[in-house]
């Protein structure tokens, strides 16, 4: 399966019933710090928003929930990696993406033949604090020549102006978080970022 | 009753579901209002600022019939997209298309309108556009299978009321038996009484209700208004004329010398 190029990354299904129209192709839904029934409805709604417009739809953390749901792709990080039940997502079928910030969480993501592998954070995020340092643009390549052909993800402070220089390095998608979610007009930042991806 | 699609009306006042300042007031509105039928604007809504606060269970919890709209799709792309996310999300045939063309009026893009709209319709969908009050644009919605217009008062959000009288009486002329609702425009109740006395079959009110200093106060002022204007249609009002005409006619009279 090739995935899209990007893809942005959502805290509601809300995001998605508003940018899927636009021509996004793959999506991932973060759901933070919400009560279980309300995650279960997000996830549940962004599902069926994704089966009628024909995106592919990846529910972060909530391995059991998306199982339940009848979701078939999920990202983990490396807490929820620890805990997951990879072999019964892999019995449904569900596909698996992992993070990745150092060589050891590498190595502990490739022992379970993930679908794609997610490495971040490329540039300082506004989004979470971490202990990592920004990995910056040569580890992609180090990154990319160690999984060969599983999917490389890039992630974390990306904008449209680093996209480039993103795919340059290697990385085969780049994940965007608050470069279009906390534009102006989230629309028009999209499908400039749809149009880059299609001309890399 | 006014029969949409096959199914039967008794409320002639729809109502929109954006701009509330909490859900309470959103669903004391539409009590107020005794409305039948909500929009749903998926894309604006469903994104907004009540993303946060379960905003599918709100919906659902209504316990009226949605009628979800394609607000904010500017492309045929966009909304038949749209349309077909709506469909699955509140699982009902009925879409409020929206295609707009311009930014500044808000106003449809009659081209890309008539082609969703034979789209979605070909796909089974059940039709509400939100259009002009252009006949041969009617005309062409009609034979894409729409079975229900809505032609614009004035533009979305304005508060203006029936812009063009001649028009929307000519297109309600035109299509006596093509259920017709108001949308847009609508400012205050008059207008609403308004356009139920030129014979259209309903009003779908959004902003005039949510951004009222009292929204439910002023929703009960529209089902007032709305109800009034439809008696006094089916009543028969007379017709306007130029001069004066004594209402306590001479002709007839005793002449007492």
């Amino acid at each position: 399966m090739r995935l899209a190029r990007v893809y942005p990354i959502v805290e509601g299904a809300g995001w998605i019933s508003r940018l899927a129209p636009l021509g996004v192709r793959l999506v991932q839904l973060r759901v933070k710090g919400r009560p279980a029934g309300e995650v279960r409805d997000e996830v549940r709604a962004a599902r069926a928003l994704c089966a009628a417009a024909d995106v592919q739809l990846i529910v972060n953390d909530y391995w059991e929930i998306a199982l339940e749901e009848g979701c078939n792709f999920v990202h983990l990080g490396q807490g929820d990696l620890a805990q997951a039940d990879l072999a019964a997502l892999r019995r449904a079928g569900v596909r698996v993406g992992i993070s990745t910030h150092d060589h050891e969480e590498l190595e502990r993501a490739l022992r379970a033949a993930p679908d794609y592998v997610a490495l971040g954070p490329i540039y300082p995020t506004l989004l979470k604090v971490m202990p990592w340092q920004p990995q910056g643009l040569t580890r992609i390549g180090e990154w990319k020549r160690r999984i060969g052909t599983i999917p490389l993800v890039a992630i974390g402070g990306l904008t449209l102006e680093r996209l480039a220089g993103v795919f340059a390095a290697g990385a085969d998608v780049a994940a965007v978080v608050t470069d279009i979610v906390r534009d102006r007009n989230p629309e028009a930042r999209a499908r400039a970022w749809l149009a880059a991806a299609e001309a890399a | 009753m006014l029969e949409v699609y096959g199914t039967q009306l008794a409320s002639r006042l729809l109502l929109g579901t954006a701009r509330y300042s909490s859900p309470a007031v959103l669903t004391e509105a539409i009590r107020a209002a005794r409305a039948e039928v909500v929009t749903v604007s998926l894309r604006r809504e469903a994104a907004g600022e009540r993303a946060g606060q379960g905003f599918w269970s709100i919906i659902r919890g209504l316990g009226v019939r949605v009628l979800p709209n394609t607000a904010g799709c500017h492309t045929v792309k966009e909304a038949v997209t749209t349309a077909h996310m709506a469909r699955e999300v509140f699982d009902t045939p009925w879409v409020k298309l929206e295609v707009i063309g311009e930014d500044d009026t808000l106003q449809p893009d009659v081209f890309g309108l008539t082609e969703a709209a034979r789209i979605l319709c070909a796909e089974g969908f059940e039709v509400f556009p939100y259009t002009t009050e252009d006949l041969v644009v009617a005309e062409r919605l009609l034979a894409a299978g729409c079975r229900v217009l809505m032609p614009w008062g004035s533009p979305i959000g304005s508060g203006r009321g029936l812009n063009n009288l001649f028009g929307l009486t000519a297109l309600r002329a035109h299509f006596p038996g093509v259920p017709l609702i108001v949308d847009a425009g609508i400012g205050v109740p008059s207008h609403a009484a308004q356009a139920m006395e030129l014979g259209f079959d309903a009003v779908l009110i959004n902003t005039a209700v949510a951004q009222a200093t009292d929204p439910v106060a002023m929703a009960g002022a529209f089902a007032q208004a709305v109800e009034a204007g439809r008696a006094a249609r089916l009543a028969g009002p007379i017709e306007a004329r130029d001069f004066a005409e004594p209402s306590t006619p001479v002709i007839g009279q005793a002449f007492l010398a």
